[in-house]
């Protein structure tokens, strides 16, 4: 077996928008060729701030999204266009927790009855084989077997992401997509929900790509983790590498504007007013450039940097000029002052 | 950054704030019994989670609790004025030239139909007797002093036109436009991306020690009150559990919820193997037992043996100068250490 499970490549997304009565219409790339192995067994983090495309290429690999051009290869095989058979063994071993437990059930039908629903429709075991393993599987996730016969406005919003986790992995799928599974939950329940899916990820030696915008959470969860702005990845690497040592301009940005996390730690910051551009106008060049404190004219604002290992550092990715030619990684300072 | 016990000027003093509710469901206090003062040019942070009262509490200092609620107890002094005992015509005279208050979704607060110049000069006609021509130059520096590139256009823009940061700066604008002494800031980043939030914070901060402005800052998420608070009061089903100044609460946490909540969030640069969730879940307000309304998801409670919390409802209890909290694990004795 390879150790890549999930191959992306070139992926890109893109939106006609209307712009106007009398402008027509514009194309908004939401991912912009992405290129991402996912390594079978680890967990990665998708990570940036609304707009950049974390969403739309979780669910592009899971194919709820059809992507506009590129590839995605499952397995060693290429899933970019099955149907039929193909793509419904794609979706028993594919499977995605959404953000919004309140929206993602039907409010009508008994828990029991949603979470039986993936196994009807895969032909698995007889009623009563199913019923126990949805029984199961509410164990599993934290919940009681009682709770079957329940609906989901008896649910708080923590149990409700254990129903939508429990639902998708109740045909024990080999890779999973939690799309901001945690945001939506206060923060006392967050961390159960954490410490379940971390739980289950070793327990079902599932591939797990968490995409979120909180970047202490993905830090927390991720093995691996992928930075993303205006539909591109600029930064890969692992783990630790990335939060104590940023390599990308964008990515020492987002952890400097993390809050302190102790009231000795507070920084001055700059208060200037740099906004994400237009994903209708993307700047030219680096799509980071008009925000960047690093950027150079003539260069960064005319060649697209492609995403690349540094090279004294073979394991990471990132996409830009600049720190490229350096190098070497600026060492992050943060890592002492935030204890 | 904050003295501990550093004794300003009380400005605002509430006083055993008790806003109930009644609803088919049943009646339960929103909030109960909240005391807390806030002082001259001082942040004070509400922190808790959703049906914690939060919310609530700020909206019944405002004069602002939705129907069917009802402030039915307390006091809630501004220069000893006690503003429950005032017209809805007097608060009107309060609301955006003494106390201001922005919300979480900027852009909702906000009137669509309306450019974004004429909303902000609406305080100006209602608190402040000037020319157009005035107002129009006071709009412009208001937008202007809260960083709004190009305040000139920026004046004809709706507030479609503009992003979430943008839109959270012209409520800010709009809310200091009359110089307030007090600004009440409900989870004023919590729909923000992190590097606008981290703009927002500190064009607060900034805003205040220009005007010596006291903040009532009111948020689930412990980072924005470690950056921003000097007194902190945690809130847990409608009550303040612990109050104490912002170092000593991340120092020396005392109420078992409060060291729940610290355990049980991510800290950016410190990855620790596991989290230690809170188990359970906020409990209904319409179902409160007797006793402590976290005894139910309380370890510490279990590991002490204590019974008491069950069957007793703990006070508010100073356990030294400055630090108070509503816990049987500490009442009626020293704390340890």
């Amino acid at each position: 077996m390879s150790d890549v499970i999930m191959r992306a490549s070139a992926l890109t997304k893109e939106y006609q928008v209307r712009r106007g009565a009398l402008k027509g219409t514009a194309t908004v790339k939401a991912v912009n060729g992405v290129n991402l192995d996912i390594r079978r067994g680890e967990t990665i983090g998708l990570v940036g701030e609304s707009g950049c495309g974390k969403t739309t290429l979780g669910r592009m690999l899971v194919k709820l999204l059809e992507p506009t051009s590129g590839k995605i290869e499952f397995d060693g095989k290429d899933v970019t266009n099955v149907r039929g058979r193909e793509l419904k063994e794609f979706r028993r071993r594919v499977q995605i927790v959404f953000q919004d437990p309140f929206s993602s059930l039907d409010p009508r039908a008994r828990i029991g009855d949603s979470m039986a629903e993936p196994l009807l429709h895969h032909g698995v075991g007889d009623k009563d084989e199913r019923q126990e393993r949805v029984a199961k599987m509410l164990e599993m996730v934290g919940l009681h077997r009682s709770h079957a016969t329940r609906f989901p406005h008896e649910f708080s919003g923590g149990q409700r992401q254990r129903i939508g986790i429990g639902r998708a992995l109740i045909l024990r799928p080999d890779f999973v997509v939690a799309d901001e599974p945690v945001s939506a939950l206060d923060v006392s329940v967050q961390a159960q929900i954490l410490n379940l899916l971390a739980d289950l990820q070793q327990e079902l030696s599932l591939t797990l790509v968490f995409v979120a915008h909180n970047l202490a959470v993905v830090e927390h969860i991720s093995d691996r983790v992928a930075v993303m702005y205006l539909g591109r990845i600029v930064e890969l690497a692992e783990r630790s590498e990335l939060f104590s040592r940023p390599t990308h301009p964008y990515t020492e940005m987002l952890l400097d504007a993390v809050p302190a996390s102790h009231p000795r730690n507070r920084r001055p910051r700059a208060p200037e007013a740099s906004e994400l551009p237009s994903p209708l106008d993307p700047p030219a060049g680096c799509l980071f450039h008009p925000r960047c404190p690093i950027f150079e004219a003539g260069f960064c604002d005319e060649v697209v940097p492609p995403l690349h290992p540094p090279p004294s550092e073979p394991s990471r990715l990132v996409a830009c000029h600049v720190r490229i030619r350096e190098g070497q990684t600026r060492t992050f300072d943060e890592g002492e002052s935030q204890k | 950054m904050s003295e501990a016990h550093d004794d300003g000027r009380v400005l605002l003093e509430i006083k055993g704030l008790t806003t109930a509710f009644s609803l088919a469901e049943g009646d339960f206090n929103a909030v109960d019994n909240v005391s807390f003062s806030v002082k001259e040019g001082r942040t004070l942070s509400l922190v808790g989670e959703s049906g914690s009262g939060k919310s609530m509490t700020a909206l019944s200092v405002m004069g602002l609790v939705p129907s069917p609620g009802k402030v039915v107890a307390g006091e809630v002094l501004l220069d000893g004025r006690n503003l429950l005992d005032m017209s809805a015509r007097e608060m009107r005279k309060i609301r955006g030239a003494e106390i201001s208050m922005i919300f979480q979704q900027p852009t909702s607060a906000l009137n669509p139909t309306y450019r974004v110049g004429t909303q902000i000069r609406e305080v100006f006609k209602l608190h402040r007797d000037w020319t157009r021509q005035v107002e129009t130059e006071k709009v412009i520096a208001a937008l202007r002093a809260v960083g709004m590139p190009d305040p000139e256009a920026r004046l004809r823009a709706y507030p479609h036109e503009l992003s979430g940061g943008m839109a959270q700066r012209v409520m800010i604008a709009m809310a200091l436009a009359c110089e307030p002494r007090i600004l009440i800031a409900d989870e004023p980043t919590t729909a923000l991306d992190v590097t606008i939030q981290a703009q927002i914070l500190e064009l607060i901060r900034e805003l205040q020690s220009s005007s010596d402005t006291s903040v009532i800052l009111i948020t689930h998420d412990l980072g924005v009150v470690a950056e921003m608070a000097d007194e902190v009061a945690v809130m847990y089903a409608g009550e303040i559990v612990e109050t104490t100044d912002v170092e000593t609460l991340f120092d020396e946490p005392l109420h078992p919820y409060t060291k729940g909540l610290m355990g049980s969030v991510p800290v950016l640069g410190d990855p620790r193997p596991r989290l230690e969730a809170i188990p359970g879940t906020v409990p209904n307000l319409t179902e409160l037992s007797v006793g402590c309304r976290f005894a139910s998801r309380c370890q510490a409670r279990i590991e002490a043996g204590l019974t008491v919390c069950q069957t007793h409802h703990p006070e508010l209890v100073e356990v030294r100068p400055g630090h108070a909290v509503r816990c049987w694990l500490y009442s009626g004795q020293e704390v340890a250490e």
